[in-house]
């Protein structure tokens, strides 16, 4: 079989995979999402791209200042979204991620496993599932980072960045190393730092090996350095956020364990934990870690695979964090490769460890469509079955399908009733304790509706704490004066000197009681609703500030 | 058209009710909790007689299984009527509902020097039921794991045997 029907087939099968994996996405992209912790600040940033004022600022969240976007997480989605036609929605791009990101991200792998370490298809499969499909792509898609499942750079980055360290490396492997590395650290902070890994790894092989490619990484440098300087330029000019400055050694400690991997998450997941651990649980397949676990049997006397598997096991033994624990926290944790990290200044930035299981997924599964090649050789049916295998379980292991949920991702159509150049506060309650998702949640989903509806809005929506915004401000003193019988007139002329046009209110989010009382309120203070629906899987009323 | 109709459908959302009573010298005359979903408000009756598939009979753990359209965030009001006296509010909150899947609310009753009081409790039915347990995907997933082991294992030693 050619090269060209084993990559139509292979587009074609992961394509499959891909509807099977988001299940059920494929049927209704533009008004459904699968929902997780990030996907509503994701389908924002997808339609603020499309509005930028210029220089990295929008005007239309975060009134009356606005709100810069050089700490958006992905530069990346944010410069190609902002050269796209403009009338997408912006949810439906999302769903575009979900669905072809893993497509392109499998084959990326798939082709590096052929290229670089001599896989065969049908074998070769293997790495593209588990890097396209498994471990932290699971965990991007239950977590909602729909633009992380967009990333080809790290097998890029590999394949290029090998070759760079081959005798016959050029300095046109290098530049392309390096680019891939710049295109890494664009889609994502942590896809940044996975091919910072990769780069280190394969680097300090190469110099094991006493080869000295001094083109080639000149090259490399050439591309990444400026593209790395100017990364962290925009990160240290953006916005601080707030508090951030303030945590401590054991905050910060807390906060990486949280969103690190565990020795069971590699290799199941659990509803209850995945739901309360913001879904950790980054299951690497069974396949890849079988065929692994035998490759040091099966591969002995081959040469050249030790160095992507040991690549594979750097990534996750990083996905661990600051300690190893077994399954959760109930038996002792033992300190672990990013303890040390805590302590210094970059530790409160790197809060997901768990994403460095893109660059374990890389070589593990690498590795795996090796091992099974080999195993091919000698007993053709019973190995052939292990592709297919590997293509079956993916969505049962990672539980994708379970782990996620078709929601309602078009906004209250009481927003499109409102009249252009609508300033409007989104008006819910606030939650105190620790159970503050309720209230990201809601904020997020302003966010994101505004990214539909168009009109400018209060709440900040990037680099935000959920209590120095004026929508958590103009809202806590609303329902402070709501809750006291203030008199009407004196709500209405506090929202009019914000410069607050609209209260949009969502009394769901309300016990009965407050409800009755908010709702009274507002009435008396700005009179009937103007406009009111209950799409999007929650009542939305609209009041006009006189 | 067909599909997003199809999906519509598929967004009606189960809600399982779960509430655990202590041991209480009174007898309980009911059990009960306010749903309100897109502002319709409806009073849901808890037993515990066994009829709601997985629920042990007797065991003072009151359940009732509630359908209805999609909704992102539901309210809950909780009361518990004991008798001779007056039912009792316990509990009043918001839930958030990011999933159409079926979701759980349980609640967990304590005798209190003042009283009864409720608090909202991560909860499951006791036993495997005949549902899916909480534990089922890990345990599927180790299942399987040991078969693809002794499935490549066996593989390796032929392999060597060669």
């Amino acid at each position: 079989m050619n090269n060209r029907i084993q990559i139509a087939l292979t587009v074609a099968l992961f394509s499959a995979l891909s509807a099977a994996w988001s299940w059920p996405l494929v049927c209704d992209p533009l008004d459904h999402l699968v929902s997780g912790v990030d996907t509503w600040g994701t389908v924002w940033t997808a339609g603020v791209a499309q509005q930028l004022d210029g220089g990295l600022h929008t005007s239309t969240t975060d009134w009356p200042d606005g709100q810069g976007l050089r700490r958006a997480d992905s530069m990346l989605m944010l410069l190609v979204l902002s050269l796209g036609p403009g009338w997408i929605p912006p949810r439906l791009l999302v769903s575009l991620m979900v669905l072809l990101g893993p497509v392109l991200s499998a084959l990326a792998a798939e082709r590096f496993a052929v290229e670089v370490l001599g896989a065969r298809w049908p074998h070769s499969l293997i790495a593209g599932v588990a890097y396209g499909f498994a471990g932290a792509a699971a965990g991007a898609l239950v977590g909602g980072q729909a633009y992380v499942l967009v990333n080809p750079w790290l097998p890029l980055l590999a394949w290029s960045w090998w070759r760079a360290g081959q005798p016959e490396g050029t300095p046109g492997h290098g530049v392309v190393a390096g680019l891939s590395w710049a295109l890494a650290m664009a889609t994502s902070a942590y896809v940044g730092l996975c091919a910072t890994v990769v780069v280190l790894v394969l680097g300090a092989d190469t110099l094991r090996r006493g080869a000295r490619p001094v083109r080639p990484w000149a090259g490399a440098a050439a591309v990444a350095i400026p593209a790395g300087l100017v990364q962290v330029w925009l990160f240290g000019s953006g916005q601080m956020r707030s508090g951030e400055a303030e945590q401590t050694v054991a905050v910060v400690r807390e906060v990486m364990a949280g969103g690190s991997a565990t020795l069971t998450g590699w290799l199941a997941w659990t509803p209850g934990i995945g739901a309360a651990c913001h879904a950790w649980f980054i299951p690497l397949g069974w396949v890849t870690v079988a065929l692994v676990a035998f490759a040091p049997v099966v591969l002995s006397a081959r040469r050249g695979w030790r160095v992507w598997a040991v690549l594979g096991l750097v990534g996750v033994a990083l996905s661990l964090g600051p300690f190893i624990r077994v399954h959760s926290d109930f038996l002792p944790r033992l300190p672990w490769l990013l303890e040390p990290v805590v302590h210094t200044p970059m530790g409160r930035w790197v809060r997901f460890p768990a994403r460095f299981a893109w660059v374990g997924t890389l070589g593990l599964g690498a590795v795996a469509a090796v091992v099974a090649s080999e195993l091919a050789t000698r007993r053709p049916r019973l190995s052939g079955l292990l592709w297919v295998a590997a293509l079956l379980e993916v969505s049962q292991v990672t539980g994708s399908v379970a782990r996620t949920a078709p929601v309602p991702s078009r906004a209250p159509a009481v927003y499109a009733s409102l009249p252009q150049g609508s300033v409007v506060l989104d008006l819910f309650p606030t939650v105190m304790g620790m159970p503050f998702d309720h209230e990201l949640l809601m904020a997020d989903l302003s966010c994101a509706w505004q990214a539909e509806h168009g009109h400018t809005i209060a709440t900040r929506c990037l680099d935000t704490a959920l209590n120095d915004d004026t929508r958590s401000q103009a809202s806590d003193w609303l329902h402070d004066k709501a809750l006291q019988g203030a008199r009407p007139d004196a709500l209405s002329a506090h929202l009019a000197e914000l410069g607050i046009t609209t209260v949009v209110w969502f009394p769901d989010a309300y016990v009965p009681h407050d409800a009755a009382v908010v709702g009274a309120a507002l009435e008396a203070a700005l009179g009937a609703p103007v406009a009111e629906s209950d799409n999007a899987g929650l009542r939305a009323f609209a009041f006009s500030v006189r | 058209m067909l599909l997003p109709l199809l999906l519509s459908a598929a967004l009606a959302q189960p809600v399982l009710l779960q509430v655990e009573l202590p041991a209480l010298s009174v007898p309980v005359e009911g059990v009960s909790v306010r749903l309100r979903r897109l502002g319709d408000s409806e009073l849901v009756r808890l037993v515990d007689d066994g009829s709601v598939s997985g629920d042990l009979p007797g065991d003072r753990v009151y359940t009732a299984l509630h359908e209805g359209p999609y909704a992102r965030l539901l309210t809950a009001e909780l009361t518990v009527d004991l008798a001779d006296r007056d039912p009792e509010l316990l509990y009043a909150g918001t839930e958030t509902l990011e999933t159409d899947a079926l979701v759980r609310l349980g609640w967990d009753v304590r005798l209190a020097p003042e009283g009864l009081v409720a608090a909202r409790t991560a909860a499951v039915l006791p036993g495997a039921g005949a549902g899916p347990s909480a534990s089922d995907p890990q345990s599927l997933s180790f299942g399987w794991g040991l078969v693809v082991m002794v499935w490549v294992g066996a593989l390796a030693v032929l392999h060597l045997r060669r």
